[in-house]
């Protein structure tokens, strides 16, 4: 009988800006899909404006950041899907959020 | 380093303090960068070796008569000194007109003049209020922070851990919701951690399920609090079998936030376990404490105390 490898927690640990270019800005409803988005995966994810650091899961914060469009934002990703995560996002964004 | 900008306390402060530039024209671009407020009376007199030149000046009457009664050669020669120093402003208190040649200096060296009606003990008083709480140290936290009986309490957990429902059945046990999702905490002088939310979701909650809802308009004016002093951190967390979750309550753990200790309790869920009732049991718990009473240390004593007392009747 073969011996299963031992489970290797792989943390990967990714950083990315993107630029925000939909009219209106990460409101209400491009909130909600960011969030949607980073919720599917096994990660923490903090997405930075300057000074102010939020949890990438979590909409309210997402809009105190009131990211207006032409804002750059850093996305810092720890975890097992970290990698993934943040291309969805970037994917997200770069698509104006189907606006 | 930290600093205020000259602009920022005169548009804060100019209705409570009935302040006036009476310097036009003079940009307030100095920054201060301590919360003490200076009365340069020593250093009218020349004695500059412990001069505080990057804080408010405040000229009182003392100052002001001083610089008046002084002979004209000498006052030239003490302002010539006090203006080569980068000081942001100077506040002139009960009504006093400025000397001329103090004004002749500030507008010189572009540092801006201000006059209050208030007397000089009260206008530093309010002065060093705003500055200090300018100058706090400030960092934001994932959690929702609630008044529980008082007791300003940050509920900590992961994401989809349920801390937004706990702080919602909270509410509706008529608890106060102060922010949700991101807190925003400053520390504030003799350590107190004061919580707050940022002005675009202040009082706003995400429920998942219903979306967004005003706290304030479905459950009154009575359910929300603008700021709260922090006074302990609970975590939420699932039930993790590995863990050997606090029993007896004799271990005392701690969360740091700012450089301030703050009693911290985790909590683990799983189905059956009321959370909102067990936030409420900690609260009121940690208020106990703080007023002189441990239980679970007075029970222990006591519980010790009767075994001695049984062992020597034996």
């Amino acid at each position: 009988m073969k011996n299963p490898l031992p489970e290797s927690p792989s943390e990967e640990s990714v950083e990315k800006k993107v630029v925000i270019k939909n009219k209106l800005g990460l409101h209400a409803r491009p909130a909600a899909l960011f969030v949607q988005t980073t919720s599917k995966f096994n990660c923490e994810i903090t997405v930075r404006k300057g000074k102010q650091k939020v949890n990438g899961k979590s909409i309210m914060g997402l809009m105190m950041l009131a990211a207006g469009q032409g804002t750059t934002l850093s996305l810092e990703a720890v975890g097992p899907e970290a990698k993934r995560a943040v291309q969805e996002v970037e994917k997200l964004v770069n698509n104006n959020f189907g606006e | 380093m930290p600093a205020v900008l000259v602009k920022d306390l005169f548009d804060s402060l100019k209705d409570t303090l009935k302040l006036k530039l009476i310097t036009p024209g003079i940009p307030l671009t100095g920054k201060i960068k301590s919360s003490e407020i200076h009365r340069p009376g020593l250093a009218f007199a020349g004695f500059y070796d412990y001069f505080a030149s990057d804080c408010v000046q405040i000229l009182g009457t003392t100052e002001v008569a001083f610089l008046n009664k002084q002979p004209a050669a000498k006052r030239e020669q003490s302002l010539k000194k006090f203006f080569s120093y980068k000081i942001p402003c100077i506040v002139i208190t009960k009504n006093q007109s400025a000397p001329e040649s103090l004004m002749n200096y500030a507008v010189k060296s572009g540092i801006p003049i201000f006059r209050s009606p208030l007397r000089t003990t009260n206008l530093i008083g309010r002065t060093t209020i705003f500055i200090e709480d300018a100058l706090a140290p400030r960092s934001s936290v994932h959690g929702t922070l609630l008044d529980v009986y008082g007791v300003g309490t940050l509920l900590m957990g992961k994401s989809g851990v349920g801390k937004s429902e706990t702080a919602l059945e909270l509410v509706q046990r008529g608890q106060r919701l102060v922010a949700d999702d991101v807190v925003e905490i400053k520390r504030t002088p003799g350590d107190v951690l004061m919580g707050y939310s940022s002005k675009v979701i202040r009082h706003h909650m995400e429920i998942r399920g219903l979306g967004i809802i005003d706290v304030m308009s479905l459950f009154g004016v009575g359910a929300v609090r603008n700021q709260k002093r922090i006074l302990m951190a609970v975590t939420l967390e699932k039930w993790n079998a590995e863990i050997e979750y606090e029993r007896a309550g004799l271990t005392e753990s701690w969360k740091e936030f700012l450089g301030v200790r703050l009693p911290h309790l985790v909590i683990p869920i799983i189905p059956g376990r009321n959370i909102p009732v067990l936030v409420e049991v900690a609260a009121l718990n940690q208020r106990l404490k703080r007023m002189g009473i441990h239980t679970a240390k007075q029970f222990n004593e006591d519980l010790i105390r009767q075994m001695a007392e049984r062992d020597a009747s034996d």
